[in-house]
């Protein structure tokens, strides 16, 4: 390969670097921007569209996040933890929470689950997943469920609250309530 | 091939460049393109940020978006149901219209020519809006004037918005959820914009509020008022004066007035005390109008009406009312608070708890129909798909807030749309409104009421009695100990004395129906009844506890600080504060239990008391301010107790009978009924009169009239009923004469006998002559049910009869010597039957504006034009005679001011002895308006269907008879 470099002329060279920079440039612009991705799924989380995201779709959180400190604040509005997936007033509209979890409220150890259902659904099982963390949470009636989240992470982290065991059958109301 | 290769891996240089220079170029293109559009948008929001990577790649991605949708989208067809508007301006025109982009003030207009279906019209545009969305691209905001004379949908002049919001609907539901509640709203839709040939995509089209709103909405032109404070200006200074006013005034009489009522409501905003501005607010402020636009801020969370913005107001002079005007209506914004904007007339407003709860129903009302969620969501998604297409092939559709809110640069920049991404924003503002929905809803659906059981003690001493045991005392579901004293069972009145405290809170107001008392199994027939704080009994024993009217029981109301925000004025939050109402139980036994029951009048479901708490029976306790204090717009000014303001009682008033003399202007306020006794004869001083604004009976007889007449030889002023609480008035067997107008400083009366926004007003066998002075006899303005039985006027300066957006029933009137016109109407609907119009200047009858006629047996003789329809009037004759009049029927479609053409039906109609029979006119273009032809005769030949009219309403034999009794002809 080398060898065929050095036979070809300059002008070859400065053809063939041009070509590959205006394909990579239109490429490039082409390419949908990193903040638009972003706000399309901030839109879709917040309307149900979509109830979960990609370990790459989080990363682009985290990475929009760490550039831009004010949309960390706005995302997880005053209290630093907020509900990224549909909701209203807390009350869950998706079977899977997304829960954006910032510096801001490091300090809030936990959060609750407010579940209402018939006691036929129960015992339902909960999996819990942070950025480096999981647990499952089995819950064996209605009522408040708290889940502890663990001190020393690294923050901000995108929390997603599901229910792998999909062939539950009826529906679980979830109201979510933060640090109580 | 190889050959091909091996040449062009020997490529020299200069060949090579050559062939690289397309491509450099074409990147270089798109750079500067992308460099250059930034810098636009740098420039327009006067913020330095500098182009990093991530906004280079937006700004060049958005340029191949624009482009490759250039190439792709098809040209707009003539199959897109919007509005075209078709605009041409001159080279140089379009160069004085482009200066203006950027400028703050000064725009210069620019000469253009617009055809829309069809039609051409001359206007005057010019850039319209500071914001970059405005002007930024090639799709700019234009404020489009038209010539002078000619109107464009009914609009003197409109705004073309390239509304870059990407929820394109949202102002347009929230502006039509206005017009169904009667709020005033300009004009606004949808159009497509064509400049030069270039096809724009679409636009919003908003009306300017100028005086065209009067005539969209049914209103007597009056005074507009539009609050412009200057940039530097501060938060409070819009009220200070009128000078920060600008006045957009059709009426010259009018907008007098209304500058000095401005300068008074104002004064009143700002100086006025609690007990003042009641009484103003209620005289002078429409105040359902109020709180129809603010509940509509309420419930979209509208927050453009603030302290220094987007203030407009109507005085209208024939009513004596303000009113708002809605302007700006961009909302669907939630963040956890009622009002997210309040300014001076809304926390004055909201100073009277009247107020607060009508507010309060009027937000309910719409949560629970208009602005249903299901509503909401129908109409956005609605107009959405209607727009589809159109918004398809608009190669401009662009929008902001499509970036995360990383900075308010990144969120305001202006990007490329779709119907994909306007669907999705679409589905998200539906959620945001779904939060707000079922947050106001779960306020307003509290249960406000609350009660505290104090200990029962015995009627005769100070002191509660030692417990001798306890009874358990109910309210809700908690329970409460009451240390009790055993009743004295040879007791014979009520011996015990139990406080209640009702306590209402976090809503405006909680209304009283029963109190539910139970009493120890030894306590046979109790006798009970409650008493309020001024001892009056509520119910009793006898009632089972029940009130005779459920009893409304205020919250008080605060000031507080918001959040956010840096100017601390538009953060101002009224907030409702708890007020204890203090109540007795007297009985003749101790009670067990005590409950009360109620209704939220807000959303009329039924409540129980709750048990009260420490902390609201303590707030309860704070000191709140007298009446006459003056308050300020500052957190912590509470409201005075509601109740302190007492409205004043009915009281009843008798004139007469007799004479009475009335040397100057006699005012009744609408707490004054009025009775004139039969032979009242009111002997009135010069430019004297007589203003009711509660009801009038003037109760004449057929021997005993009632008279008024001047007392000496100048005219008295006249008789004005006006004002909602003036309904149900009547004249009865009154005669007057020799008046003018009644002077005002704050109504506009240009009748001698005025009925001003009242309703059911019945004027029967009355009498009205000789009026002086250059105003009309009879003055009718948004008159409902007006009913006029026998009525005679004779000898007027102007006008007979002048209705104004009535309602009116008139049988047996008889007019004559008419100084203008017989009767002159402006969209109003009137049935007038057995009647006689005759010697009149102009025209007999004139039906303009919109007007709804119908004549069933009537004359019209000896005037210039017998009737006249124009202005999209609908007019329907029948048995009418219209006799010896210059011009019998005239029918004239000329005005653009109307949608809509006149419509003439006549069926039983006869037009003799006139120059001209009928006269019809229309605009250039458009065909003369059809007489739809039922039965018209031109002579008697055949009169058969006329004898009703000859021998009931003419009393004469017949045709042959009439010569006699309408001699001469119509002198030109």
């Amino acid at each position: 390969m080398k060898r065929l470099w050095k036979a070809t002329s300059t002008g070859f060279k400065l053809l063939l670097l041009t070509s590959v920079g205006v394909v990579a440039f239109f490429v490039w612009g082409f390419r949908t921007p990193r903040l638009e991705t972003v706000w399309q799924l901030e839109q879709e989380l917040k309307t149900g569209i979509i109830v979960n995201l990609k370990k790459n779709e989080k990363q682009l959180f985290y990475d929009v996040m760490a550039d831009y400190p004010d949309y960390e604040e706005f995302l997880a509005g005053d209290r630093g933890i907020d509900i990224l997936s549909a909701n209203i007033d807390g009350r869950s509209l998706t079977d899977r929470i997304i829960v954006l979890r910032t510096k801001k409220a490091s300090s809030c150890g936990r959060f609750s689950l407010d579940l209402s259902a018939h006691e036929s659904v129960f015992p339902v099982v909960f999996h819990v997943q942070g950025r480096t963390w999981d647990r499952d949470l089995t819950v064996k009636g209605p009522g408040r469920v708290p889940v502890h989240l663990p001190r020393s992470v690294l923050l901000p982290e995108i929390i997603e609250v599901s229910r792998p065991d999909m062939a539950i059958k009826g529906e679980v109301d979830i109201k979510v309530r933060f640090c109580q | 091939m190889e050959a091909f290769f091996r040449r062009l891996m020997g490529l020299r240089l200069l060949p090579a460049i050559l062939l690289c220079l397309p491509g450099i170029a074409l990147c270089a293109w798109y750079t500067s393109s992308a460099v250059l559009a930034f810098k636009r948008y740098e420039f327009a929001q006067k913020d330095k940020v500098s182009l990093n990577t991530e906004f280079f790649h937006i700004y060049l991605h958005d340029q191949f978006e624009r482009d490759i949708r250039w190439l792709a989208t098809p040209r707009y067809s003539s199959r897109i149901k919007l509005s075209v508007i078709e605009m041409n301006v001159s080279r140089s025109e379009m160069m004085h219209f482009l200066a203006g982009a950027g400028k703050e003030t000064a725009r210069p207009w620019g000469k253009a020519k617009f055809a829309v279906d069809g039609r051409t019209y001359d206007s005057e545009i010019r850039i319209r809006g500071t914001r970059h969305w405005h002007y930024v691209t090639k799709k700019k905001s234009i404020k489009v004037k038209m010539e002078e004379g000619t109107l464009f949908r009914g609009n003197e002049s409109f705004n073309l918005i390239n509304q870059s919001e990407p929820l394109i609907a949202g102002q347009k539901v929230i502006v039509d959820i206005a017009k169904d509640n009667d709020v005033i709203v300009p004009d606004y839709d949808f159009v497509r914009l064509i400049l030069n040939g270039e096809d724009l995509g679409v636009y919003h089209l908003q009306a300017q509020p100028d005086q065209s709103l009067f005539r969209r909405q049914h209103m007597m032109p009056g005074a507009l008022f539009s609050g412009n404070p200057s940039d530097d200006a501060d938060a409070l200074s819009l009220w200070k004066s009128p000078d920060a006013w600008k006045s957009v005034t059709t009426y010259r009489e009018g907008g007098v007035l209304g500058q000095a009522q401005l300068k008074i409501f104002l004064d009143q905003l700002c100086k006025s005390s609690f007990a003042e501005f009641n009484t103003f607010a209620h005289q002078y402020l429409d105040l359902p109008a109020f709180a129809a636009f603010e509940a509509l801020d309420v419930v979209f969370g509208i927050e453009q009406h603030g302290f220094s913005e987007n203030q407009k107001l109507i005085y209208d002079p024939f009513r004596g009312r303000w009113l708002p005007v809605a302007w700006d209506l961009r909302g669907f914004k939630h963040d956890g608070v009622f009002n997210r904007a309040e300014n001076p007339i809304t926390l004055r407003l909201k100073m009277m708890p009247e107020y607060r709860l009508l507010r309060d129903q009027a937000v309910y009302a719409l949560l629970s129909d208009d602005c249903s969620v299901a509503e909401v969501k129908g109409a956005l998604r609605g107009h959405l798909r209607s727009l589809a297409r159109e918004l398809e092939s608009d190669r401009l559709f662009s929008a902001y807030k499509l970036l995360p809110k990383t900075s308010d640069f990144a969120f305001r920049m202006l990007r490329p749309m779709d119907l994909r991404t306007a669907a999705l924003v679409t589905e998200a503002e539906v959620l945001s409104f779904r939060k707000r929905h079922s947050f106001l809803m779960n306020r307003l659906r509290k249960n406000p009421l609350f009660i505290d059981v104090l200990p029962t003690r015995e009627a005769a001493s100070a002191t509660p009695s030692a417990t001798a045991e306890t009874a358990v005392v109910e309210a809700d579901s908690d329970t409460i100990d009451v240390p009790v004293v055993v009743a004295d069972p040879e007791a014979d009145a009520p011996a015990f004395i139990t406080p209640l405290v009702l306590l209402v809170d976090g809503a405006a107001a909680a209304a009283v129906q029963r109190f539910d008392v139970q009493w120890p199994p030894d306590c046979a027939e109790p006798r009970w009844r409650v008493e309020d704080a001024n001892g009056r009994t509520v119910t009793s024993g006898r009632e089972s506890g029940r009130l005779a009217h459920e009893s409304i029981l205020y919250a008080g109301a605060s000031i507080e600080a918001g959040q956010g925000g840096s100017d601390g004025l538009n953060t101002l939050q009224m907030v409702f504060v708890p007020t204890a109402w203090p109540h007795v139980l007297r009985s003749s036994c101790a009670p067990a239990k005590v409950r009360v029951f109620g209704r939220n009048p807000v959303s009329g479901a039924a409540i129980i008391a709750h048990r009260a708490d420490p902390m609201q029976l303590a707030a309860a306790e704070q000191k709140q301010p007298a009446p006459d204090e003056v308050p300020a717009f500052a957190p912590g000014q509470r409201t005075p107790r509601p109740g302190a303001i007492q409205p004043p009682t009915v009281t009843p008033v008798v004139l007469g009978p007799g004479i009475v003399d009335l040397p100057r202007t006699r005012r009744f306020a609408a707490h004054q009924h009025v009775t004139v006794q039969p032979g009242t004869t009111f002997l009135m001083g010069k430019m004297a009169s007589l203003i009711f604004e509660g009801p009038v009976h003037m109760a004449g007889t057929r021997n005993a009239p009632v008279l008024l007449k001047p007392a000496g030889s100048d005219p008295w002023g006249g008789i004005a009923i006006t004002g909602p609480g003036a309904s149900g008035s009547n004249m009865s067997h009154v005669t007057a004469e020799g008046g003018d107008m009644p002077q005002d400083s704050a109504v506009l009366y240009p009748g001698m006998i005025n009925v001003h926004d009242a309703s059911d007003v019945t004027i029967s066998n009355c009498v009205f002559r000789a009026n002086r002075g250059k105003g009309d006899m009879f003055h009718g303005a948004y008159a409902r049910n007006l009913v006029v039985d026998q009525m005679t006027v004779e000898n007027t300066s102007l006008d007979a009869l002048d209705l104004e957006f009535c309602d009116a029933r008139i049988t047996g009137l008889r007019l004559q010597h008419i100084g203008d016109d017989g009767i002159d109407l402006m969209d109003t609907r009137l049935s007038l039957r057995e009647s006689v119009i005759r010697n009149v200047t102009h025209n007999g009858i004139s039906a303009g504006q919109e007007t709804r006629l119908t004549t069933d047996a009537v004359v019209v003789a000896l005037a210039q034009t017998g009737i006249l329809a124009k202005d999209a009037s609908r007019i329907a004759l029948l048995s009418t005679l219209l006799y010896r009049n210059r011009i019998g029927l005239d029918i004239e479609d000329e005005s653009d001011h109307y949608d809509g053409s006149v419509t003439a039906t006549a069926d039983l109609l006869y037009i003799v002895g006139s120059k001209t029979p009928q006269k019809r006119k229309a605009q250039k273009g458009k065909k003369p308006p059809a007489l739809d032809d039922g039965y018209i005769r031109y002579g008697f030949s055949d009169y058969r269907t006329l004898r009703g009219l000859f021998s009931d309403v003419l009393r004469i034999g017949g045709p042959e008879d009439l010569s006699a009794l309408f001699p001469g002809e119509v002198t030109p």
